[in-house]
Protein backbone atom coordinates (compact mmCIF):
# COMPACT_ATOMS: atom_id res chain seq x y z
CA UNK A 1 0.00 0.00 0.00
CA UNK A 2 0.84 3.52 -0.78
CA UNK A 3 0.04 6.58 0.05
CA UNK A 4 -3.79 7.29 -1.16
CA UNK A 5 -5.40 10.20 -2.20
CA UNK A 6 -7.45 10.79 0.92
CA UNK A 7 -3.83 10.51 3.20
CA UNK A 8 -2.45 13.25 0.75
CA UNK A 9 -5.25 15.67 1.39
CA UNK A 10 -3.97 14.75 5.18
CA UNK A 11 -0.70 15.74 4.61
CA UNK A 12 -1.77 18.78 2.76
CA UNK A 13 -3.59 20.03 5.59
CA UNK A 14 -1.00 18.97 7.81
CA UNK A 15 1.77 20.94 5.89
CA UNK A 16 -0.57 24.04 5.59
CA UNK A 17 -1.25 24.15 9.62
CA UNK A 18 2.35 24.11 10.37
CA UNK A 19 3.82 25.87 7.98
CA UNK A 20 0.64 27.54 5.48
CA UNK A 21 2.84 25.99 2.61
CA UNK A 22 0.46 24.68 -0.14
CA UNK A 23 1.25 21.43 -1.86
CA UNK A 24 0.14 20.98 -4.65
CA UNK A 25 -1.52 17.81 -5.62
CA UNK A 26 1.31 16.87 -8.28
CA UNK A 27 3.81 17.10 -5.05
CA UNK A 28 1.72 13.46 -4.29
CA UNK A 29 4.74 11.80 -6.00
CA UNK A 30 7.04 13.04 -3.60
CA UNK A 31 5.33 11.74 -0.35
CA UNK A 32 6.35 8.32 -0.99
CA UNK A 33 10.25 8.55 -1.03
CA UNK A 34 10.34 11.76 1.18
CA UNK A 35 8.13 9.71 3.99
CA UNK A 36 9.72 6.13 3.62
CA UNK A 37 13.54 6.64 5.15
CA UNK A 38 10.87 8.75 8.64
CA UNK A 39 8.62 5.51 8.09
CA UNK A 40 11.63 3.02 8.36
CA UNK A 41 13.34 4.56 11.17
CA UNK A 42 9.75 3.84 13.33
CA UNK A 43 10.18 0.29 12.06
CA UNK A 44 7.01 0.99 9.22
CA UNK A 45 7.94 -0.26 6.26
CA UNK A 46 5.30 0.77 4.50
CA UNK A 47 4.24 5.13 3.54
CA UNK A 48 0.59 3.95 3.63
CA UNK A 49 0.34 3.01 6.80
CA UNK A 50 2.88 5.27 8.37
CA UNK A 51 0.75 8.37 7.06
CA UNK A 52 -2.30 6.49 9.00
CA UNK A 53 -0.07 6.01 12.08
CA UNK A 54 0.68 10.04 12.12
CA UNK A 55 -2.71 10.50 11.92
CA UNK A 56 -3.42 8.43 14.67
CA UNK A 57 -1.31 9.85 17.04
CA UNK A 58 -1.39 13.55 17.21
CA UNK A 59 2.12 13.15 17.50
CA UNK A 60 3.92 16.96 16.96
CA UNK A 61 7.61 15.79 16.87
CA UNK A 62 6.51 13.32 14.45
CA UNK A 63 3.98 16.03 12.75
CA UNK A 64 6.90 18.82 12.23
CA UNK A 65 9.31 15.75 10.79
CA UNK A 66 6.73 14.94 8.20
CA UNK A 67 6.66 18.95 7.41
CA UNK A 68 10.00 18.85 7.39
CA UNK A 69 10.20 15.89 4.55
CA UNK A 70 7.79 17.11 2.47
CA UNK A 71 9.57 20.62 2.18
CA UNK A 72 11.61 21.99 -0.56
CA UNK A 73 14.71 23.22 0.87
CA UNK A 74 16.64 23.49 -2.22
CA UNK A 75 19.24 26.14 -1.99
CA UNK A 76 22.57 27.27 -3.22
CA UNK A 77 25.63 29.68 -2.93
CA UNK A 78 24.93 33.46 -4.51
CA UNK A 79 21.36 31.82 -6.49
CA UNK A 80 20.96 33.60 -9.51
CA UNK A 81 24.26 35.74 -9.14
CA UNK A 82 23.01 39.07 -10.27
CA UNK A 83 21.15 40.08 -6.95
CA UNK A 84 24.59 39.77 -5.60
CA UNK A 85 25.92 41.49 -8.23
CA UNK A 86 23.47 44.05 -7.41
CA UNK A 87 24.25 43.93 -3.43
CA UNK A 88 27.85 44.49 -4.42
CA UNK A 89 27.65 47.32 -6.69
CA UNK A 90 24.83 49.22 -5.61
CA UNK A 91 22.79 48.42 -2.47
CA UNK A 92 25.97 48.17 0.08
CA UNK A 93 27.45 51.29 -1.82
CA UNK A 94 24.30 52.67 -1.15
CA UNK A 95 23.56 51.47 2.53
CA UNK A 96 27.27 52.37 3.44
CA UNK A 97 26.85 55.86 2.39
CA UNK A 98 23.85 56.61 4.05
CA UNK A 99 24.49 55.17 6.98
CA UNK A 100 28.70 55.94 7.51
CA UNK A 101 28.22 57.18 10.61
CA UNK A 102 25.92 54.80 12.90
CA UNK A 103 28.74 52.30 11.36
CA UNK A 104 25.57 49.43 11.52
CA UNK A 105 24.29 47.24 9.10
CA UNK A 106 21.76 44.10 9.41
CA UNK A 107 20.75 41.73 7.06
CA UNK A 108 18.23 39.04 7.24
CA UNK A 109 17.33 35.64 5.25
CA UNK A 110 14.09 34.97 5.72
CA UNK A 111 13.93 31.57 4.61
CA UNK A 112 17.42 30.82 5.56
CA UNK A 113 17.47 27.08 4.99
CA UNK A 114 20.76 25.38 4.91
CA UNK A 115 22.36 28.69 5.38
CA UNK A 116 23.63 29.39 1.81
CA UNK A 117 21.96 32.47 0.90
CA UNK A 118 23.30 34.51 4.39
CA UNK A 119 26.88 33.01 4.22
CA UNK A 120 27.02 33.87 0.69
CA UNK A 121 26.23 37.29 1.79
CA UNK A 122 28.50 37.61 4.57
CA UNK A 123 31.39 35.65 2.35
CA UNK A 124 30.59 39.11 -0.18
CA UNK A 125 31.06 41.82 2.69
CA UNK A 126 34.27 40.06 3.84
CA UNK A 127 35.69 39.51 0.04
CA UNK A 128 34.36 43.39 -1.60
CA UNK A 129 33.84 45.69 1.45
CA UNK A 130 37.28 45.41 3.61
CA UNK A 131 36.27 48.58 5.15
CA UNK A 132 33.72 47.59 6.88
CA UNK A 133 35.33 45.40 9.58
CA UNK A 134 34.74 47.54 12.43
CA UNK A 135 31.38 48.04 11.91
CA UNK A 136 28.61 46.48 13.80
CA UNK A 137 26.81 44.34 11.01
CA UNK A 138 24.60 41.83 12.65
CA UNK A 139 23.40 38.78 10.39
CA UNK A 140 20.40 36.98 10.83
CA UNK A 141 18.60 33.83 9.11
CA UNK A 142 15.79 32.23 9.99
CA UNK A 143 13.92 29.29 8.90
CA UNK A 144 10.85 26.93 10.01
CA UNK A 145 13.11 23.90 9.80
CA UNK A 146 14.76 23.24 13.26
CA UNK A 147 16.95 20.61 10.57
CA UNK A 148 17.39 23.43 8.45
CA UNK A 149 18.55 25.71 11.16
CA UNK A 150 21.06 23.38 12.88
CA UNK A 151 22.31 22.59 9.53
CA UNK A 152 22.87 26.52 8.90
CA UNK A 153 24.63 26.89 12.25
CA UNK A 154 26.70 24.48 11.85
CA UNK A 155 28.06 25.22 8.52
CA UNK A 156 29.20 22.14 7.06
CA UNK A 157 28.40 21.07 3.36
CA UNK A 158 28.42 18.23 0.99
CA UNK A 159 30.53 18.39 -1.73
CA UNK A 160 27.41 17.88 -4.15
CA UNK A 161 26.48 21.42 -2.14
CA UNK A 162 29.62 22.88 -2.48
CA UNK A 163 29.11 22.52 -6.27
CA UNK A 164 26.20 24.54 -6.44
CA UNK A 165 27.49 28.31 -7.18
CA UNK A 166 30.62 28.49 -5.09
CA UNK A 167 33.34 29.81 -6.96
CA UNK A 168 36.58 27.56 -6.14
CA UNK A 169 38.78 30.26 -5.17
CA UNK A 170 35.59 30.62 -2.38
CA UNK A 171 35.52 27.63 -1.43
CA UNK A 172 39.56 27.26 -0.77
CA UNK A 173 39.46 30.68 0.73
CA UNK A 174 36.74 30.30 3.06
CA UNK A 175 36.37 26.31 3.96
CA UNK A 176 38.12 23.46 5.39
CA UNK A 177 38.50 19.92 5.03
CA UNK A 178 36.29 18.23 7.49
CA UNK A 179 36.13 14.88 6.72
CA UNK A 180 34.47 14.33 3.08
CA UNK A 181 32.51 17.49 3.66
CA UNK A 182 34.03 21.11 3.85
CA UNK A 183 33.53 23.41 6.78
CA UNK A 184 33.24 27.84 6.91
CA UNK A 185 35.98 29.33 8.37
CA UNK A 186 35.44 30.67 12.23
CA UNK A 187 35.43 33.93 10.95
CA UNK A 188 32.94 33.43 8.84
CA UNK A 189 30.62 31.29 10.76
CA UNK A 190 31.21 33.93 13.88
CA UNK A 191 29.51 36.55 11.68
CA UNK A 192 26.35 34.83 11.71
CA UNK A 193 23.08 33.74 13.34
CA UNK A 194 20.54 31.25 12.62
CA UNK A 195 17.18 30.54 14.70
CA UNK A 196 13.83 29.07 13.88
CA UNK A 197 10.96 31.33 12.66
CA UNK A 198 7.45 30.22 11.13
CA UNK A 199 7.29 33.61 8.81
CA UNK A 200 3.33 32.13 8.44
CA UNK A 201 2.49 33.23 11.88
CA UNK A 202 1.81 36.84 11.73
CA UNK A 203 2.19 39.17 13.85
CA UNK A 204 5.75 38.39 13.99
CA UNK A 205 7.57 38.55 17.57
CA UNK A 206 9.70 41.56 18.20
CA UNK A 207 12.53 41.79 16.00
CA UNK A 208 14.81 44.82 15.13
CA UNK A 209 14.66 46.16 11.61
CA UNK A 210 16.84 45.36 8.91
CA UNK A 211 18.47 47.40 5.96
CA UNK A 212 18.57 44.33 3.76
CA UNK A 213 15.63 41.75 3.83
CA UNK A 214 16.37 38.43 1.93
CA UNK A 215 12.57 36.63 1.35
CA UNK A 216 13.69 34.54 -1.41
CA UNK A 217 11.66 31.25 -2.89
CA UNK A 218 9.00 30.93 -0.53
CA UNK A 219 6.63 33.41 -1.06
CA UNK A 220 6.15 30.95 -4.00
CA UNK A 221 4.92 28.53 -1.20
CA UNK A 222 1.80 30.38 -0.20
CA UNK A 223 -1.33 31.26 -0.83
CA UNK A 224 -2.62 35.14 -1.39
CA UNK A 225 -3.40 36.29 2.26
CA UNK A 226 -0.49 34.70 3.83
CA UNK A 227 1.83 36.02 1.04
CA UNK A 228 0.30 39.37 1.70
CA UNK A 229 0.41 39.35 5.73
CA UNK A 230 4.13 37.91 5.44
CA UNK A 231 4.86 41.07 3.05
CA UNK A 232 2.86 44.09 5.50
CA UNK A 233 5.10 42.18 8.21
CA UNK A 234 8.31 42.65 6.03
CA UNK A 235 7.13 46.10 5.60
CA UNK A 236 7.57 46.98 9.31
CA UNK A 237 10.54 45.25 9.72
CA UNK A 238 12.57 47.59 6.68
CA UNK A 239 14.97 50.36 7.79
CA UNK A 240 14.16 53.52 6.51
CA UNK A 241 15.50 53.22 2.77
CA UNK A 242 16.24 49.53 3.56
CA UNK A 243 16.30 47.35 0.55
CA UNK A 244 13.42 43.74 0.74
CA UNK A 245 14.88 41.31 -2.35
CA UNK A 246 12.15 38.35 -3.43
CA UNK A 247 13.23 35.53 -5.25
CA UNK A 248 13.17 35.33 -9.06
CA UNK A 249 9.62 34.14 -9.54
CA UNK A 250 8.36 35.89 -6.78
CA UNK A 251 7.01 39.35 -6.76
CA UNK A 252 4.75 42.40 -4.69
CA UNK A 253 2.56 43.66 -7.29
CA UNK A 254 -0.94 42.41 -6.84
CA UNK A 255 -0.05 41.80 -3.05
CA UNK A 256 0.69 44.87 -1.57
CA UNK A 257 0.82 48.85 -2.85
CA UNK A 258 3.48 49.95 -0.26
CA UNK A 259 6.42 48.83 -2.64
CA UNK A 260 8.56 50.18 -5.18
CA UNK A 261 10.90 48.87 -7.14
CA UNK A 262 14.12 49.77 -7.71
CA UNK A 263 16.76 47.90 -10.40
CA UNK A 264 20.07 47.01 -10.82
CA UNK A 265 22.90 44.58 -12.74
CA UNK A 266 19.19 42.94 -13.81
CA UNK A 267 18.31 42.53 -10.15
CA UNK A 268 15.16 43.92 -8.82
CA UNK A 269 14.46 45.51 -5.48
CA UNK A 270 11.73 46.30 -2.92
CA UNK A 271 11.47 49.69 -1.01
CA UNK A 272 9.14 50.99 0.38
CA UNK A 273 7.31 54.04 -1.11
CA UNK A 274 7.59 57.29 0.18
CA UNK A 275 4.54 58.94 0.90
CA UNK B 1 31.81 28.65 -27.99
CA UNK B 2 34.32 25.64 -28.26
CA UNK B 3 34.66 23.32 -25.99
CA UNK B 4 37.40 20.45 -25.04
CA UNK B 5 36.33 17.04 -23.07
CA UNK B 6 39.15 15.89 -21.23
CA UNK B 7 38.35 12.59 -19.67
CA UNK B 8 39.29 8.69 -19.82
CA UNK B 9 35.76 7.83 -19.59
CA UNK B 10 33.82 7.88 -22.47
CA UNK B 11 30.94 7.44 -20.55
CA UNK B 12 31.47 10.41 -18.44
CA UNK B 13 32.22 12.72 -21.31
CA UNK B 14 29.07 11.44 -23.02
CA UNK B 15 27.14 12.77 -19.69
CA UNK B 16 28.99 16.28 -20.13
CA UNK B 17 28.76 16.38 -23.82
CA UNK B 18 24.66 15.89 -23.37
CA UNK B 19 24.32 18.51 -20.69
CA UNK B 20 26.38 21.21 -23.21
CA UNK B 21 24.24 20.65 -26.31
CA UNK B 22 20.73 21.07 -23.91
CA UNK B 23 22.41 24.38 -23.09
CA UNK B 24 23.26 25.01 -26.76
CA UNK B 25 26.89 24.45 -27.01
CA UNK B 26 27.53 21.99 -29.54
CA UNK B 27 31.11 22.69 -30.46
CA UNK B 28 32.56 19.99 -28.51
CA UNK B 29 35.67 18.03 -28.65
CA UNK B 30 37.23 15.62 -26.71
CA UNK B 31 40.64 13.58 -25.45
CA UNK B 32 40.83 10.24 -23.25
CA UNK B 33 44.05 11.30 -21.44
CA UNK B 34 46.40 14.99 -20.63
CA UNK B 35 48.98 14.13 -23.79
CA UNK B 36 45.71 13.70 -26.09
CA UNK B 37 44.11 16.70 -24.88
CA UNK B 38 47.82 18.77 -25.09
CA UNK B 39 48.32 17.53 -28.34
CA UNK B 40 44.58 18.55 -29.61
CA UNK B 41 45.41 22.30 -28.17
CA UNK B 42 48.47 23.05 -29.68
CA UNK B 43 47.36 21.64 -33.21
CA UNK B 44 44.49 24.17 -32.56
CA UNK B 45 41.98 25.70 -32.81
CA UNK B 46 42.21 26.56 -28.98
CA UNK B 47 39.05 25.42 -27.36
CA UNK B 48 37.56 28.67 -24.85
CA UNK B 49 36.92 25.79 -22.01
CA UNK B 50 38.29 22.50 -21.52
CA UNK B 51 36.89 20.80 -18.67
CA UNK B 52 39.68 18.11 -17.09
CA UNK B 53 39.29 14.79 -15.21
CA UNK B 54 42.02 14.37 -12.66
CA UNK B 55 42.93 10.93 -12.76
CA UNK B 56 43.40 9.52 -16.41
CA UNK B 57 46.55 7.53 -18.17
CA UNK B 58 49.64 8.26 -19.80
CA UNK B 59 49.14 12.32 -18.68
CA UNK B 60 47.06 13.44 -15.62
CA UNK B 61 45.10 16.31 -16.17
CA UNK B 62 46.92 18.54 -12.96
CA UNK B 63 49.90 17.97 -15.06
CA UNK B 64 47.67 18.68 -17.96
CA UNK B 65 46.96 22.17 -16.43
CA UNK B 66 50.35 22.91 -15.40
CA UNK B 67 52.19 22.19 -19.27
CA UNK B 68 49.18 24.30 -21.51
CA UNK B 69 50.10 27.04 -18.83
CA UNK B 70 53.31 26.56 -19.80
CA UNK B 71 52.75 28.35 -23.03
CA UNK B 72 51.92 31.75 -22.86
CA UNK B 73 49.70 31.33 -25.96
CA UNK B 74 46.88 29.17 -24.41
CA UNK B 75 45.77 31.65 -21.93
CA UNK B 76 42.67 32.48 -22.88
CA UNK B 77 41.81 28.70 -22.52
CA UNK B 78 39.62 28.52 -19.25
CA UNK B 79 40.29 25.19 -17.62
CA UNK B 80 37.78 23.82 -15.16
CA UNK B 81 38.60 20.43 -13.17
CA UNK B 82 35.75 17.61 -13.34
CA UNK B 83 36.99 15.14 -10.82
CA UNK B 84 36.29 12.54 -8.43
CA UNK B 85 38.89 14.50 -6.12
CA UNK B 86 37.92 16.40 -3.51
CA UNK B 87 40.54 17.57 -1.34
CA UNK B 88 40.61 21.12 -0.25
CA UNK B 89 44.65 20.66 -0.96
CA UNK B 90 44.25 19.37 -4.08
CA UNK B 91 41.52 22.19 -5.35
CA UNK B 92 44.36 24.51 -4.07
CA UNK B 93 46.46 23.12 -6.15
CA UNK B 94 44.53 22.58 -9.23
CA UNK B 95 43.62 26.83 -9.03
CA UNK B 96 47.42 27.57 -8.19
CA UNK B 97 48.52 25.38 -11.58
CA UNK B 98 46.12 27.65 -13.43
CA UNK B 99 42.73 26.07 -13.40
CA UNK B 100 39.58 28.70 -12.96
CA UNK B 101 37.16 26.14 -11.92
CA UNK B 102 36.46 22.85 -10.05
CA UNK B 103 33.76 20.68 -9.96
CA UNK B 104 33.38 17.78 -8.34
CA UNK B 105 32.27 14.32 -9.30
CA UNK B 106 29.08 13.95 -8.56
CA UNK B 107 27.27 16.70 -10.13
CA UNK B 108 24.53 17.05 -11.66
CA UNK B 109 23.47 19.80 -14.62
CA UNK B 110 22.15 22.00 -12.25
CA UNK B 111 25.55 22.47 -10.86
CA UNK B 112 27.79 22.10 -14.19
CA UNK B 113 25.40 24.86 -15.35
CA UNK B 114 25.88 27.20 -12.41
CA UNK B 115 30.05 26.80 -13.06
CA UNK B 116 29.81 27.70 -16.59
CA UNK B 117 27.83 31.11 -15.40
CA UNK B 118 30.15 31.56 -12.86
CA UNK B 119 32.97 31.32 -15.81
CA UNK B 120 30.76 33.82 -17.72
CA UNK B 121 29.73 30.95 -20.35
CA UNK B 122 26.56 31.14 -19.82
CA UNK B 123 24.29 34.17 -20.21
CA UNK B 124 21.20 34.58 -18.25
CA UNK B 125 21.03 33.13 -15.00
CA UNK B 126 17.30 33.03 -14.09
CA UNK B 127 16.51 30.10 -13.67
CA UNK B 128 13.45 29.92 -15.79
CA UNK B 129 15.86 30.56 -18.69
CA UNK B 130 19.06 29.07 -18.24
CA UNK B 131 19.56 28.76 -21.97
CA UNK B 132 21.00 31.24 -23.31
CA UNK B 133 24.54 31.46 -24.12
CA UNK B 134 26.77 33.46 -25.06
CA UNK B 135 28.65 33.05 -28.15
CA UNK C 1 38.28 11.95 10.26
CA UNK C 2 34.81 10.26 9.04
CA UNK C 3 34.56 6.31 9.61
CA UNK C 4 33.31 3.93 6.25
CA UNK C 5 29.97 2.87 7.37
CA UNK C 6 27.37 1.46 5.47
CA UNK C 7 25.24 4.71 6.08
CA UNK C 8 28.13 6.84 4.39
CA UNK C 9 28.52 4.11 1.61
CA UNK C 10 24.54 4.40 1.01
CA UNK C 11 24.24 8.13 1.25
CA UNK C 12 27.08 8.95 -1.84
CA UNK C 13 25.91 6.20 -3.44
CA UNK C 14 22.42 7.18 -3.89
CA UNK C 15 24.02 10.94 -4.43
CA UNK C 16 25.88 9.24 -7.17
CA UNK C 17 22.72 7.59 -8.92
CA UNK C 18 20.52 10.79 -8.79
CA UNK C 19 23.33 12.48 -10.23
CA UNK C 20 24.76 10.45 -12.92
CA UNK C 21 21.51 8.86 -13.61
CA UNK C 22 18.71 11.48 -12.96
CA UNK C 23 15.81 10.46 -15.37
CA UNK C 24 15.53 7.50 -13.58
CA UNK C 25 13.92 6.34 -10.29
CA UNK C 26 16.31 6.65 -7.28
CA UNK C 27 18.63 4.15 -5.79
CA UNK C 28 16.80 2.45 -2.68
CA UNK C 29 17.95 -0.17 -0.05
CA UNK C 30 18.06 -3.56 -1.24
CA UNK C 31 17.94 -7.24 0.03
CA UNK C 32 19.68 -8.78 -3.68
CA UNK C 33 22.93 -10.33 -3.05
CA UNK C 34 25.36 -10.44 -6.31
CA UNK C 35 25.44 -8.98 -9.50
CA UNK C 36 26.67 -10.47 -12.92
CA UNK C 37 29.13 -7.83 -13.37
CA UNK C 38 31.79 -6.13 -11.16
CA UNK C 39 34.01 -3.14 -11.48
CA UNK C 40 36.61 -2.46 -9.25
CA UNK C 41 38.47 0.24 -8.28
CA UNK C 42 42.39 0.10 -5.89
CA UNK C 43 42.65 2.84 -3.75
CA UNK C 44 45.82 2.78 -2.89
CA UNK C 45 48.39 4.63 -0.14
CA UNK C 46 47.86 5.99 3.75
CA UNK C 47 45.12 3.56 3.32
CA UNK C 48 44.63 0.24 1.14
CA UNK C 49 41.62 -1.50 -0.09
CA UNK C 50 39.21 -2.42 -3.23
CA UNK C 51 35.87 -0.68 -4.24
CA UNK C 52 33.53 -2.64 -6.06
CA UNK C 53 30.38 -2.08 -7.89
CA UNK C 54 28.57 -5.09 -8.77
CA UNK C 55 24.68 -5.25 -10.74
CA UNK C 56 22.97 -7.13 -12.98
CA UNK C 57 23.10 -7.15 -16.62
CA UNK C 58 19.97 -5.68 -16.44
CA UNK C 59 20.66 -2.67 -14.40
CA UNK C 60 24.35 -2.48 -16.41
CA UNK C 61 22.50 -1.90 -19.78
CA UNK C 62 19.69 0.26 -18.16
CA UNK C 63 22.78 2.63 -16.72
CA UNK C 64 24.62 2.26 -19.74
CA UNK C 65 21.65 3.53 -21.89
CA UNK C 66 21.02 6.29 -19.88
CA UNK C 67 24.22 7.85 -19.57
CA UNK C 68 25.48 7.39 -23.30
CA UNK C 69 21.77 8.23 -24.70
CA UNK C 70 21.02 5.29 -26.52
CA UNK C 71 18.65 2.64 -27.47
CA UNK C 72 19.04 -0.82 -26.00
CA UNK C 73 19.85 -2.36 -29.03
CA UNK C 74 22.67 0.17 -29.80
CA UNK C 75 24.66 -0.59 -26.72
CA UNK C 76 27.71 -2.30 -26.83
CA UNK C 77 30.03 -4.45 -24.39
CA UNK C 78 32.30 -1.99 -24.47
CA UNK C 79 30.27 0.48 -23.45
CA UNK C 80 28.83 -1.51 -20.35
CA UNK C 81 32.14 -1.67 -19.01
CA UNK C 82 33.03 2.27 -19.60
CA UNK C 83 29.79 3.49 -17.93
CA UNK C 84 29.57 0.88 -14.90
CA UNK C 85 33.32 1.68 -14.35
CA UNK C 86 33.01 5.47 -14.38
CA UNK C 87 30.04 4.86 -11.74
CA UNK C 88 32.37 2.80 -9.86
CA UNK C 89 34.98 5.46 -10.31
CA UNK C 90 32.93 7.67 -8.91
CA UNK C 91 31.63 5.70 -6.09
CA UNK C 92 35.86 4.52 -5.18
CA UNK C 93 36.67 8.65 -5.64
CA UNK C 94 34.29 9.06 -3.11
CA UNK C 95 34.91 6.42 -0.42
CA UNK C 96 38.75 8.07 -0.91
CA UNK C 97 37.52 10.49 0.68
CA UNK C 98 36.08 8.68 3.68
CA UNK C 99 39.10 6.82 4.30
CA UNK C 100 42.97 8.42 5.49
CA UNK C 101 44.72 9.77 3.25
CA UNK C 102 46.54 10.82 1.03
CA UNK C 103 46.03 7.86 -1.41
CA UNK C 104 45.03 7.48 -5.20
CA UNK C 105 42.59 5.33 -7.20
CA UNK C 106 43.26 2.61 -10.02
CA UNK C 107 41.31 2.58 -13.37
CA UNK C 108 38.65 0.74 -13.32
CA UNK C 109 38.58 -3.53 -13.46
CA UNK C 110 35.82 -5.29 -14.71
CA UNK C 111 35.12 -8.70 -13.48
CA UNK C 112 32.21 -11.32 -12.71
CA UNK C 113 29.58 -9.97 -10.17
CA UNK C 114 30.33 -12.68 -8.02
CA UNK C 115 34.55 -12.17 -7.46
CA UNK C 116 33.84 -11.71 -3.39
CA UNK C 117 37.16 -13.59 -2.77
CA UNK C 118 39.70 -10.33 -3.45
CA UNK C 119 42.73 -12.01 -4.95
CA UNK C 120 45.01 -9.89 -2.96
CA UNK C 121 43.54 -11.44 -0.13
CA UNK C 122 41.49 -8.37 1.64
CA UNK C 123 39.05 -8.88 4.16
CA UNK C 124 35.74 -7.89 2.91
CA UNK C 125 34.65 -5.82 5.69
CA UNK C 126 31.34 -4.19 4.09
CA UNK C 127 28.88 -5.05 1.37
CA UNK C 128 25.55 -2.59 0.76
CA UNK C 129 22.94 -3.91 -1.20
CA UNK C 130 20.67 -1.75 -3.19
CA UNK C 131 17.81 -2.46 -5.80
CA UNK C 132 17.62 -0.26 -8.37
CA UNK C 133 15.11 -0.19 -11.62
CA UNK C 134 14.27 -3.35 -9.78
CA UNK C 135 17.71 -4.76 -10.48
CA UNK C 136 20.61 -5.19 -7.38
CA UNK C 137 23.19 -3.29 -7.04
CA UNK C 138 25.99 -3.75 -4.37
CA UNK C 139 28.82 -1.72 -3.06
CA UNK C 140 31.72 -3.60 -1.83
CA UNK C 141 34.72 -2.86 0.17
CA UNK C 142 37.68 -5.06 0.74
CA UNK C 143 40.91 -3.64 3.29
CA UNK C 144 43.22 -5.01 5.34
CA UNK C 145 42.84 -2.22 7.82
CA UNK C 146 40.64 -3.13 10.63
CA UNK C 147 38.91 -0.04 11.43
C1 LIG D 1 13.35 26.76 -1.41
S1 LIG D 1 14.00 27.21 0.17
C2 LIG D 1 14.65 28.82 -0.18
C3 LIG D 1 15.98 29.07 0.51
C4 LIG D 1 16.66 30.38 0.18
N1 LIG D 1 15.92 31.54 0.62
C5 LIG D 1 16.93 30.48 -1.31
O1 LIG D 1 16.28 31.27 -1.98
O2 LIG D 1 17.80 29.77 -1.82
C6 LIG D 1 12.51 27.50 1.11
C7 LIG D 1 12.69 27.50 2.61
O3 LIG D 1 11.56 28.10 3.22
C8 LIG D 1 11.34 27.47 4.44
N2 LIG D 1 9.93 27.71 4.86
C9 LIG D 1 8.82 27.17 4.36
N3 LIG D 1 7.72 27.62 5.02
C10 LIG D 1 8.19 28.48 5.95
C11 LIG D 1 7.55 29.26 6.96
N4 LIG D 1 6.22 29.23 7.12
N5 LIG D 1 8.33 30.02 7.75
C12 LIG D 1 9.68 30.05 7.60
N6 LIG D 1 10.34 29.32 6.67
C13 LIG D 1 9.59 28.55 5.86
C14 LIG D 1 11.64 26.03 4.18
O4 LIG D 1 11.94 25.33 5.39
C15 LIG D 1 12.84 26.13 3.23
O5 LIG D 1 14.05 26.04 3.92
Amino acid sequence: MTVANDQFTFLQELVYKRSAMVLSDSKAYLAESRLMPLARAIGISDTGEFVAHVRRSHDVKLEEQVVEAMTINETLWFRDKRPFDALRSHVLPDLISRKASARQLSIWSAASSSGQELYSVAILLEESFPQMRDWRVSLLGTDLSREMVDKATSGVYSSMEMNRGLPAAMLIRYFSQSGSSYRLTDTIRSKVRFQQMNLASTPWPSLPVFDVILLRNVLIYFDVGTKQRILQEARRRLSPGGYLLLGTAETTSGLSGEFETVSAEGAVFYRVKER
Amino acid sequence: MRVLLVDDSRAMRSIVARILRKIGIFDIDEAADGQEALDRVKAGPVPDLALVDWNMPVMNGLDFVISVRKEGEFRSMTIMMVTTENEHGQIVRALAAGAHEYLIKPFDEEALIDKLAILGFVGNLDEASSEQVHS
Amino acid sequence: MTILTSENIADLTQEIWSAMLSEHAPLMPGDAPAGDIQAAVDIAGEWNGTVGLSCSRDAARIATGAIFGLPDDEITEADISDAVGELANVVSGNIKSLVPGPSTLSVPQLHDGSWTDHPGRLALVLEVRFSWVDEPVVVRVWTDDPH
